[in-house]
């Protein structure tokens, strides 16, 4: 009689024990979005619009909360430490950065690196070798695309047009912020394409956060080619052009807002290499969503498409699907 | 040899077990077919809800479309066909049919058969070295002069733009016949539409939909929109746009990327475009998920609450049952338990029977002990007759010649003795008698021997005086004595100093009576036997005697009591009478008589 | 006895670096606050001159206790983008916002949101309906008076019309005028349009209606009215009034295109104080323009937010029904130009 009454205690309490867990499944099916951050200098400027679209796009397929920093200009890792730290308080799963300018970025990110998934956009975190070796990399997962190859194929276009000599003319560089792994990679890309063309280098400048690159253009000299390898600057080359008669300087510039394709479609310049941000946004998204689904998942690194653009490969197929990405 | 021993299972147990696997059987089968009717009734919703959504989508698409139509048909007949395009009338007419349709035009533009521009609004200067005999707006215009033509979603490349900006635009094209300075000429109409019209009325429909989603398609399978255009684009998206556009309107089903899907087309009139729902069957719907959880909760519970009933139910059954069998176990493991009567009418009935059987059962018994008691008594009753007559008819024998020797006084003596001799024989019929009455006996007996044996022996009498005045079973010492006489020293010479001595004692609760003589003994097995088998006995006259009484006593007094017998040859033998300390009163005797067995 | 003195040696060592540890933390909390701006579209001049001037006053209120981190996003002229630019802008962290309406009648979405975490809002340039902004007492306008502006725009026409009788070509008594409106519905077209022209005949200026045209506040499209206009009226037209710079601007290029000479233009006044208008009221081509106080508007937006911040009283505000900042526009013609060239190359007032 009493092996009776304990089966049956027995099964009663299994039974209950299953019946609350999945009445609990019920009511807690829900499984907390993972969130994301993302920070990036300048979120809300127009040359993320196609970043940010493949962003949300992988966003929605992996049900993952996307967390899009609120920034202006992020000047040095401290900056961008604070920027982190202040989202490491609100719960966040996994970084997607863009490094920042300086040579301590990199620790920095590193150490984040151990707590959190970090995924690195556009441009990588500075390496001291980067001096010795222009090809050096972090160790962190990147996906980017290659801004060495975008310098070199810009000095490539410039050599194409030109029957492969350029002896004897002038080239003036305008780079993107000092101290950053894509100023650097893509200078001496183009360099490395211009290295036996010939080609003199007049002068480098770098632009920078506070000041218009018309305004330092103004005292330099006149050059025969201009490269220009930031997308803020290439724009605000390309606004002020408006108003000021074209000279005879041929541009070559390196962008990622569609205003750069206008103004290479009007004929502000020969070439323009860009980047596929909206792939950049849609994988760097991609590779957190798998790294945060399995712990033993290695995050794998995406080299982003680049495309190369004058102004009669606009309106193809190619180029308007591409181009779609930036609505 | 194995003999495998089934086991047997309780009551409770069967039914316990029978009704719950009906329970878990059934209410299993009830969950499924709930749960499965739920959910095709669900996904029947889902794609009805969907068709709904599509019909009315394809409703607004059809009036987006028909409003631009219109607008291309009153532009071309009413403004075109009307005016001269160099007129200022014209230009006017274009621009307020610009300013009332803003919001979903891009631009309105006038061309003629050679790609030129004739007149646009809003103004604004065009681009340079753009080729608009290449477009497809234009081709298919003058291609095909009769009908209006809808493109696939493009940036639109003709105009400059003030903010630097590119428009995603469909073209709406057709040729037209334009009055230019009084010269009839061919055109052709643009209108583009902002994409962001058609982007906006598809992407609310494509909100969060659990999987669902909806695109537009032209007649040629190219995509017009798509939630994830992009993707299908670099490749990470299958969709099978081009295959569909060839269907007829309905509702198929269909398998890419190995998931099913169902797919409901909708065409929308004049364009050929289609509106395509594609809806994944295996997909997780919260909703369903949920209602799975729900169902199983509710299955588990149900089970365990009829577990329990059934535990009760079962319990309310068997427990009866049970009690009548746990009253029968301590009936039969000797016990006296009451019978349990409870239960249905079944059991009740089944318990009186029980209980009636047992009462017969013990009636029966008590009449078998009380049949006992009489037979016993009547053992006993025939057991004392079996005195030895040989006594009578030599003691009579000794007295005729006692008398013909003219020997009176010996002759008086022994029937006086014989007398009281068989006074105490009958002794009114009774049992038992005082021991002093039995000693009596004895007494008159040896003398009646000692005359007959003339006096060859001796006979002492050792006994204690307090025993005198318990009870007895009536004529138990003579035959012992007869046995003395005749076995142990009626052989003797007289120089041999025969001798029989009967003592007794009372020990505390015990009587013990000896007889002992000094005579030839018996053998070892013969002191075994004597008790016990009367044909190994030799017999002078009958051996009956000892056996008689020893037997007699134990019905009496029961087992523990009777006659003890040692002897060794050519020693003596000594048989002593065990009984119990009754003392001899009216109560005692009464009980006794009754044939009551004694208990001590 | 020595054990003991090297344990209190360690222990007060101890003590000492914790408390030297715990100072230098202290020194640490440098607040930072985020402003989100939410412009209504990123190809209005106007606004983004506006918005830089506001980055300027941002910057020039950050101290080493409190960084200002300014967002700047755009609303791509649609009321329901600009509703998920504002979602997404709270939900990433914002403490302060400062918002331009796409549409003025539809703020409901963005109050609630913001309301909910307590964020408070700047609305500015593009005015909400008044019962909207009463609805929580966390929310201000700050902008201009669009009343004001065609006031004044009016006052200086009457101004150059009284002091130079030339402008009445025909002789006639009568001003003969084109208007180059905004928008069809706009509510700062039809004020200013309303004022200027109420404006005028205030101050004793009689007016002949030639043609009213819209140009979607667009230079291209100003031009090519105006050269319809010109086509239509020629040198009857005696004044060009604009509600706004860029379609004077438009207007100018009309007559340059047409190759007028500058006896036979009317004259020309244009409304904001855009820098390319400033140059031509320098060079005489347009005649005046009202001067939309764009670095007032910013420096009272960047103080409101700093005090809206850190929870200081507003007492030194000018509200206008606790709610509203009103910056006054300014009249610019040939007069006082100057001062508003050299101020607008950089230098804020």
């Amino acid at each position: 009689m009493k092996k009776n009454k304990l089966t049956f205690l027995i099964a009663e309490i299994l039974l209950a024990a299953i019946a609350i867990f999945f009445a609990s499944r019920i009511f807690f099916s829900e499984k907390p979005q993972k969130r994301v951050a993302v920070i990036i200098d300048n979120s809300g400027d127009e040359k993320w619009n196609a970043f940010v679209n493949g962003l949300k796009q992988a966003a929605d397929t992996y049900n993952i909360h996307l967390i899009i920093c609120n920034t202006d200009e992020i000047e040095n890792g401290t900056e961008e430490k604070n920027l982190i730290n202040e989202q490491l308080d609100n719960d966040i799963d996994a970084f997607i950065i863009q490094a920042a300018p300086g040579y301590d970025v990199h620790q920095m990110l590193t150490e984040l690196a151990d707590q959190k998934p970090v995924i690195l956009v556009a441009n990588d975190a500075l390496t001291e070798n980067i001096v010795e070796n222009i090809h050096a990399a972090s160790t962190l997962t990147k996906v980017m695309p290659d801004n060495y190859k975008m310098g070199y194929e810009l000095g490539e276009e410039i050599l194409k047009d030109n029957g492969a000599s350029l002896n004897g003319k002038t080239l003036g560089i305008v780079g993107g912020l000092l101290e950053t792994d894509c100023t650097m990679k893509r200078q001496q890309g183009l360099k490395d394409a211009l290295a036996d063309s010939g080609c003199v280098i007049s002068w480098e400048i770098n632009a920078g956060y506070d000041n218009n690159v018309m305004d330092i253009l103004k005292w330099k000299a006149e050059v025969d080619y201009l490269a220009v390898l930031d997308n803020e600057a290439l724009v605000q080359l390309c606004e002020r052009e408006q108003s000021i008669a074209n000279n005879d300087t041929l541009v070559y510039g390196i962008g990622t807002s569609i205003k750069s394709v206008y103004y290479l479609d009007e004929g502000r310049m020969e070439c323009l290499v860009m980047a596929d941000a909206y792939g950049m946004g849609y994988d760097s998204v991609d590779e957190i969503a798998k790294v945060l689904k399995g712990s033993v998942y290695k995050p794998d690194d995406h080299v982003i498409d680049t495309v190369v653009l004058r102004k009669e490969d606009i309106f193809t197929e190619e180029t308007q699907k591409f181009l779609y990405t930036y609505e | 040899m194995n003999i495998k021993t089934r086991k047997n299972y309780d009551i409770q147990t069967i039914i316990m077990s029978v009704l719950t696997l009906l329970t878990i059987v059934s209410s299993i089968a009830m969950g499924l077919l709930l749960y499965t009717r739920y959910e095709k009734a669900m996904k029947q919703a889902e794609i009805e809800a969907a068709d709904t959504l599509i019909t009315s989508t394809v409703y607004s698409v059809e009036h987006y479309l028909l409003n631009m139509r219109q607008i291309s048909n009153t532009i071309s007949y009413n403004v075109i066909q009307e005016q001269d395009v160099s007129s200022r009338e014209f230009n006017q007419e274009l621009s307020l049919f610009y300013e009332m349709n803003k919001d979903k035009l891009q631009s309105i533009a006038l061309y003629d058969n050679n790609g030129k521009l004739i007149a646009a609004e809003p103004v604004t200067s065009q681009k340079e070295n753009v080729d608009v005999l290449t477009q497809n707006w234009f081709t298919s215009a003058t291609e095909e002069i009769e009908n209006m033509h809808f493109s696939t979603p493009h940036i639109q490349n003709l105009f400059r733009d003030d903010a630097s900006r590119y428009h995603w635009v469909v073209s709406l094209s057709r040729s037209v016949d334009i009055i230019d300075g009084g010269t009839p000429r061919n055109g052709v109409l643009l209108i583009d539409m902002k994409y962001s019209g058609i982007l906006d009325m598809l992407e609310k429909i494509n909100r969060d939909n659990n999987g669902q989603y909806y695109y537009l398609c032209d007649s040629d399978g190219h995509i017009i929109y798509h939630p994830h255009t992009v993707e299908i684009n670099r490749g990470t998206f299958i969709e099978n746009n081009e295959e569909v556009a060839s269907y007829e309107d309905g509702i198929y089903e269909d398998r890419i990327n190995g998931e099913n899907r169902k797919l409901i087309i909708s065409t929308i009139s004049y364009t050929g475009w289609k509106i395509v729902g594609v809806i994944p069957i295996d997909a997780k719907n919260e909703t369903l998920i949920r209602f799975r959880y729900y169902i199983i909760t509710i299955v588990i519970i149900l089970i365990m609450m009829i577990l329990f009933v059934n535990k009760i139910v079962s319990k309310k059954i068997s427990s009866p049952i049970l009690k009548l069998d746990d009253s029968v176990k301590a009936y039969e493991a000797g016990e006296k338990p009451s019978i349990y009567i409870g239960g249905s009418s079944e059991i009740r009935h089944l318990g009186r029977s029980v209980q009636k059987s047992y009462e017969q059962i013990e009636a029966l018994m008590k009449e078998i002990v009380e049949q006992q008691n009489e037979r016993r008594k009547s053992e006993l009753d025939a057991l004392q007759s079996q005195i030895n007559p040989h006594f009578l008819y030599n003691t009579l024998e000794s007295i005729t010649w006692m008398i013909e020797g003219h020997r009176n006084e010996d002759a008086v003596f022994m029937i006086s003795e014989l007398a009281k001799l068989f006074r105490i024989s009958l002794s009114k019929g009774k049992t038992i008698i005082s021991i002093e009455d039995e000693l009596q006996h004895c007494r008159s007996y040896m003398n009646i021997q000692k005359h007959r044996y003339k006096e060859r022996f001796a006979i002492e009498y050792d006994i204690d005086s307090e025993i005198l005045t318990y009870c007895t079973v009536k004529l138990i010492l003579q035959p012992i004595l007869e046995n003395a006489i005749y076995y142990g020293v009626g052989d003797m010479d007289e120089d041999e100093d025969a001798r029989i001595i009967v003592s007794g004692v009372i020990e505390d609760k015990d009587i013990y009576i000896s007889v002992e003589d000094n005579g030839l003994g018996m053998r070892e097995e013969d002191v075994k036997n004597i008790l016990v088998d009367n044909q190994k006995v030799p017999k002078h006259g009958s051996g009956v005697g000892l056996i008689n009484v020893h037997t007699r006593i134990q019905l009496m007094f029961g087992e523990e009591y009777g006659l003890l017998v040692e002897s060794e040859a050519d020693v003596g033998t000594k048989v002593t009478v065990h009984l119990p300390a009754v003392p001899y009163n009216k109560e005692n005797c009464e009980e006794l008589e009754k044939s009551k067995i004694w208990k001590g | 006895m020595k054990k003991h003195i090297i344990m209190t040696i360690m222990l007060f060592l101890m003590i000492l670096i914790v408390l030297t540890g715990c100072g230098k933390s202290n020194n640490e909390k440098q607040k930072t606050m985020r402003v989100g701006v939410v412009l209504y579209t990123q190809d209005d001049a106007f606004i983004n001159a506006l918005t830089d001037c506001l980055k300027h006053y941002f910057e020039e209120m950050e101290d080493e206790n409190l960084k200002i981190i300014m967002t700047v996003r755009d609303g791509k002229d649609d009321q329901s983008v600009q509703d998920d630019v504002v979602e997404g802008m709270i939900d990433a962290g914002c403490d302060v916002l400062c918002v331009d309406l796409v549409d003025r009648t539809a703020p409901s979405k963005i109050i609630e949101m913001a309301k909910k975490e307590d964020i408070p809002i700047i609305f500015f340039n593009r005015e909400p309906v008044r019962e909207d902004l009463m609805q929580w007492d966390k929310m201000y306008y700050v902008g201009g008076d669009a009343e004001q502006s065609g006031i004044m725009q009016g006052e200086i026409a009457a101004d150059v019309i009284h002091a130079d009788e030339g402008c009445d070509k025909n002789g006639d008594g009568r001003i003969q005028y084109v208007l180059l409106e905004g928008e069809a519905g706009h509510q700062d077209a039809i004020i200013r349009t309303d004022s200027v022209v109420k404006t005028l005949m205030d101050n004793n200026v009689k007016l002949e209606k030639l043609s009213y045209q819209f140009a979607n506040w667009n230079r291209a499209q100003a031009e090519n009215k105006m050269t319809q206009l010109i086509e239509q009226y020629g040198e009857e037209i005696e004044l060009v009034l604009s509600n706004n710079d860029e379609m004077a601007l438009g207007a100018v290029a009309a007559y340059d295109s047409m190759g007028y000479p500058e006896e036979k233009r009317p004259i020309i006044f244009g409304i904001d104080g855009l820098s390319d208008v400033l140059v031509a009221v320098e060079e005489g081509q347009i005649q005046g323009t009202v001067y939309n106080d764009k670095e007032g508007q910013a420096r009272q937006m960047a103080k409101l937010a700093v005090d809206l911040y850190k929870g200081n009283s507003l007492t030194g505000y000018d509200f206008k029904d606790e709610k509203y900042i009103i910056l006054s526009y300014k009249k610019v013609d040939a007069s006082n130009i100057k001062e508003y060239i050299i101020d607008d190359t950089g230098a804020a007032k």
